[in-house]
């Protein structure tokens, strides 16, 4: 086999490349001790890669590198008590400058991949587990805010259960209503100006009392009885349907 | 440590070049993962009463956040694993592996655990306790009941009386959601050992 150049003479360039450390950082290197084993040139790629088994299981990470006389094999922050296996006829350690390796960046990458997967997941779970909002048909009565507020306001957005409703105060008495349009699911607003509910997606227009007067809603829109009780707005379950 | 733990794991040699087939193992395991993380956040909610137990997987889908995917991965992985076992099978066959002496005991674990996938989507596409799921139970009880000898037992056992009822539902539901989880880990690990020994294909 041919000459390995020892620890004190550069290595060649061919096995900087391979092993991917950026020799040209800007920053002033920290050196990184590396082992460099150089196998028995009978041996094949499949029983070399065998005969690093046991790095692995130490946490350490090799990368066999074919140069003209053999393989070689980088082991990258090897300790100072790492022997190397039988089959490595010749063992140097060098101080490599720092970098990012291929191999770096693929365990970085997987990694952050599977912990995202991980994490999203936890977090479905906990939204999964947490408990639900009851639904509009599990609600009695929802307290909107006190009369005077919303006369102030002139009307107040709330939920029915998951229902969007709204609370509009007109006159003396309260009008609640669902904002869920009857033709698509769109939200309607309130609109002032004209007393009037619209949705923005197909025009719609309807009335305080949900009556359609424009456009394509096939039924009005669902509407809640409302009452004072003790300067509170309350809205109460709808009886019909 | 365990981020060492893992860097080994992530940086274990392998051969070059080795067929994606060999993972289909590797896949089963993790789709068997999937099915025991969703089935027990399933089983948050799911109650096994013959009253209860279609409305509360109407409310799983219908008002719990993410319930309806939560539902639909459980049931899609489910099906996805009884495939994946069925083509583990099939590798194992076209490639002899049963003919090796550590592959025998490897095959027949194989195939039962082929059958407790089976069983698995029997049971669970029993639990929503619709219409469906009652005469297909009823089928399963006399598809039991026509084993030779031990038939008539078996599918007392299983229906938990002479009549599918409320108490076949609770059956099901342990057996869904506890015996057979089990017996698929164990199952697992054994396979494990097999595949270790060189007998799994």
């Amino acid at each position: 086999m041919g000459t390995f150049p020892g620890p004190q003479e550069p290595l060649p360039s061919r096995l900087q490349r391979g092993t991917g450390h950026n020799i040209r950082a800007s920053n002033p290197p920290i050196p990184m001790p590396a082992s460099i084993w150089v196998f028995d040139p009978r041996l094949t790629r499949e029983e070399a890669t065998a005969l690093l088994c046991s790095l692995s299981e130490r946490g350490l990470q090799a990368e066999i590198r074919e140069i003209p006389s053999g393989l070689v094999a980088v082991v990258e922050e090897a300790p100072p008590d790492l022997r190397p296996p039988p089959g490595v006829l010749r063992s140097s350690t060098v101080d490599l400058p720092p970098g990012l390796s291929r191999r770096r960046f693929l365990d970085a990458f997987a990694s952050s991949l599977a912990a995202g997967v991980l994490l999203s997941g936890a977090g479905g779970a906990a939204l999964f587990a947490s408990p639900p909002t009851p639904r509009r048909d599990d609600v009695e009565e929802v307290v909107v805010g006190t009369a005077a507020e919303i006369r102030a306001r002139g009307s107040k957005r709330f939920r029915f259960g998951r229902e969007p409703c709204v609370v509009v105060a007109a006159g003396d008495r309260f009008h609640a209503l669902s904002t869920v349009c009857s033709h698509l699911g769109c939200l309607v607003r309130w609109t002032p100006g004209s007393s009037q509910l619209e949705c923005p997606c197909h025009r719609a227009v309807f009335d305080l009392e949900g009556n359609v007067l424009e456009g394509p809603p096939p039924r009005p829109l669902r509407t809640y009885p409302v009452k004072v009780d003790g300067g509170r707005v309350v809205v109460g379950r709808r009886t019909a349907p | 440590m365990i981020g060492s733990a893992l860097r080994a794991w992530m940086s274990r040699p392998t051969a070059p070049r080795e067929s994606l087939l060999r993972d289909l193992g590797r896949l089963a395991v993790l789709l068997f993962g999937v099915e025991v993380v969703t089935g027990s956040l399933l089983a948050l909610y799911y109650e096994p009463v013959p009253e209860a137990a279609y409305r509360s997987v109407g409310t799983i889908t219908g008002t719990v956040t993410l319930g309806w995917l939560v539902r639909s991965l459980h049931h899609v992985t489910g099906h996805a694993l009884l495939v994946v076992v069925a083509l583990f099978l099939a590798r194992a066959f076209l490639l002899r592996s049963f003919l090796r002496p550590a592959g025998r005991r490897a095959w027949v674990l194989a195939v039962g655990l082929l059958f407790l996938a089976i069983a698995f989507l029997m049971t669970g596409s029993a639990l929503p306790w619709d219409q469906e799921a009652y005469w297909r139970t009823v089928i399963t009880a006399n598809l039991v009941s026509g084993i030779p000898l031990l038939g008539g037992w078996l599918a007392d056992v299983f229906r938990g009386g002479p009549e599918v009822s409320g108490t076949t539902l609770v059956r099901l539901f342990a057996l869904h959601g506890l015996v057979f989880p089990w017996l698929a880990f164990g199952g697992l690990l054994l396979a494990r050992r097999f595949r270790r020994q060189g007998g799994m294909p």
